[in-house]
């Protein structure tokens, strides 16, 4: 659990969020950089997971499409793992047309979307200290 | 690709996550490019009709369309700029679809700062390189060029040679034969000279008795000879600061010749009657259609002048040597004269435009010209048919590059074109048939002529040196 000393972005929710991957991003914009882009993400993760939430609870198979590919593009690109590979499950079997299985494995990202938000939330607050 | 090259890049990024497009503009950011976003396929195209950017990031999850669409669309509307497909994880036969379908390249998400700007930069640097090869594309095939019409290869050397002599003082020597456009071609190296605010004087040397030409060039002062009434300044003095332009040069009489050569010495003349000299900045361009070397070694020409104004010879080609030309000059020739003539042709048959482009055309652009003319007054209808072509140009051997001249009822020769319509005559033959009766009739006295059909006589001369020179003949019905 030392990956945030090791990577330096001053936290420690690797569980929800790959650090280096955020480390790198600090690398290619700057730390006031990254810190505007977290905040940019933190907000669109949030509308994305409420939408997939949203076409899960509606049964609405295009918008549950549409919406856990956005999701995993975006988890994918700030290093939110576990969510990218549960968009991209959800993702794959609406594509397949196995939209029961896709409802199924749907089940539990927004626990998921959750705890990444939080962990989004405390990186934010722990890069505006540093 | 350097910092100032960059910085001229437009990008547009069409992405519909703000976190996304915020994320590769952070990326960008270094690079100084001018960075601009849109969410939809529809925004990116409308912004596209108003843009015009260096590289285009596309997503191909668009919530109004497919990223191939908007790709399609952007060739389909032959917009230049780089299209960089954007593509999820697992979407590699898509992105091998966009590159087929004209993307340059392609980035599988997620992707870092490095991956972005390196082929970003790339793909710039290619898109660079192709718009330097449209500019020289452009500069080096020109459809025209001044009062030139064609894109053909020896026209393209003939650009160049004007493109780059014009700005010099030399003297430039044209040769070429009648209907060539020799005039054409001295009217575009003055347009093309830094003597462009001052006058071109034109002279043509047929067209004017020899006894008046000196003071044509020269001037006189009043008083000179009988009927210098007034001192008159010459073209010399009319094209100071500009260019003179000497047609038919070989027509000038040796004496005058070498007052020419003098002159072109020395930058300084005197009037016809003056004893003071009096000098001008003139460049001299020269033309003829005769042979000049033959005409040196006949004694015809001043070997001394010919070198002084044989600087830089330009060699206008015929039109037969000039194939992809023939059908692009015929064409504006049938716009212009349909237009003047109000009359409907808009083409002409495949067998015609073949026929045309196997003409010989002995009196080049302006024997086109006449034919075509020809063939607008006497005809009606969209298209030029076989039938409505003059019989030398329709029958076999006349006009044909390969044949002769033949025997027929009526026949093409030089700029001539004899209608088949035996109740009407061409408005040039009606024409010399009155001057030629006239001046019968004034037993040789061309001025006299000229009086009495109320022309000046240069008129009547440069047609007389016109009708010789190409052969006109109107004895062959």
């Amino acid at each position: 659990m030392n990956n945030a000393r090791k990577h330096n972005i001053g936290y420690r929710h690797q569980v929800f969020v790959d650090l280096g991957t955020l480390d790198n991003l600090k690398r290619d914009v700057s730390a006031e950089g990254l810190r505007v882009m977290l905040g940019v993400f933190r907000q669109e993760l949030a509308e994305r997971i409420e939408k997939v939430d949203g076409a899960l609870s509606d049964s609405d198979e295009d918008t549950l499409e549409r919406q856990s590919h956005c999701l995993k593009s975006i988890a994918g690109q700030f290093g939110a793992l576990p969510l990218q590979k549960a968009a991209d499950k959800i993702n794959e079997l609406c594509k397949r047309k196995q939209y029961q299985q896709a409802f199924s494995a749907g089940t539990g990202i927004g626990e998921l979307g959750t705890g990444t938000l939080l962990t989004i939330d405390r990186l934010i607050e722990a890069m505006a200290r540093i | 690709m350097n910092k100032q090259d960059i910085q001229e890049n437009i990008v547009l990024i069409v992405e519909d996550s703000q976190t996304l497009a915020s994320t590769y503009r952070e990326f960008l950011r270094p690079d100084g490019y001018a960075v601009s976003h849109v969410e939809t396929g529809q925004d990116a195209l409308n912004w596209l009709s108003e843009n015009h950017p260096d590289a285009i990031l596309l997503d191909l999850m668009l919530p109004d369309m497919n990223g191939l669409d908007v790709l399609r669309e952007i060739k389909l509307r032959e917009i230049s700029t780089e299209v960089m497909i954007v593509t999820a994880h697992g979407s590699v036969d898509i992105a091998v679809e966009a590159i087929r379908a004209g993307a340059s390249d392609f980035l599988e998400k997620p992707f870092n700062s490095g991956r972005l700007r390196t082929s970003l930069s790339n793909i710039l640097q290619k898109h660079r390189l192709a718009n330097e090869i449209e500019i020289y594309r452009r500069e080096f095939t020109r459809d025209h060029y001044h009062g030139f019409v064609g894109g053909s290869l020896p026209m393209q050397a003939i650009y160049r040679i004007i493109e780059s002599a014009a700005p010099s003082k030399a003297a430039i020597f044209i040769t070429g034969e009648t209907g060539t456009g020799k005039e054409v071609c001295a009217e575009a190296i003055h347009h093309e000279s830094n003597r462009r605010a001052k006058p071109l004087v034109p002279i043509n040397c047929a067209a004017i008795p020899k006894e008046l030409m000196e003071s044509e060039i020269f001037g006189h002062v009043k008083g000179a000879f009988t009927g210098a009434h007034n001192d008159r300044q010459g073209a010399a003095m009319h094209a100071d600061g500009g260019t003179l332009f000497l047609d038919e040069i070989c027509e000038m009489d040796l004496d005058l010749q070498s007052k020419l050569l003098r002159f072109i010495q020395t930058g300084t003349f005197q009037k016809v009657g003056s004893n003071k000299p009096e000098e001008v900045d003139i460049r001299i361009v020269c033309a003829t259609n005769r042979d000049l070397q033959a005409e040196v070694q006949a004694g015809r020409f001043r070997e001394d002048l010919y070198y002084r104004l044989h600087v830089i010879p330009i060699a206008l080609p015929p039109l037969r040597e000039r194939d992809e030309d023939i059908l692009i000059i015929a064409k504006l020739f049938l716009e212009r004269y349909s237009q003047e003539e109000n009359k409907q042709f808009m083409g002409f048959t495949p067998e015609v435009e073949d026929i045309l482009r196997a003409g010989r055309w002995p009196g080049n652009v302006r024997q086109l010209q006449n034919v075509i003319r020809n063939i607008v007054v006497l005809n009606k209808g969209e298209l030029v048919t076989k039938d409505m072509l003059p019989s030398g140009l329709s029958s076999s051997g006349a006009n044909e590059r390969t044949g002769s001249s033949t025997v027929s009822a009526y026949s093409l020769s030089g700029d001539t074109i004899v209608s088949e319509r035996p109740s009407v005559q061409p408005l040039w033959l009606v024409e010399k048939r009155a001057i030629e009766s006239t001046i019968e009739a004034c037993n040789g006295n061309v001025p006299k002529a000229a009086a009495i059909l109320e022309v000046s006589a240069s008129t009547l001369y440069r047609k007389i040196q016109r009708w010789n020179t190409e052969g006109v003949n109107d004895e062959t019905e």
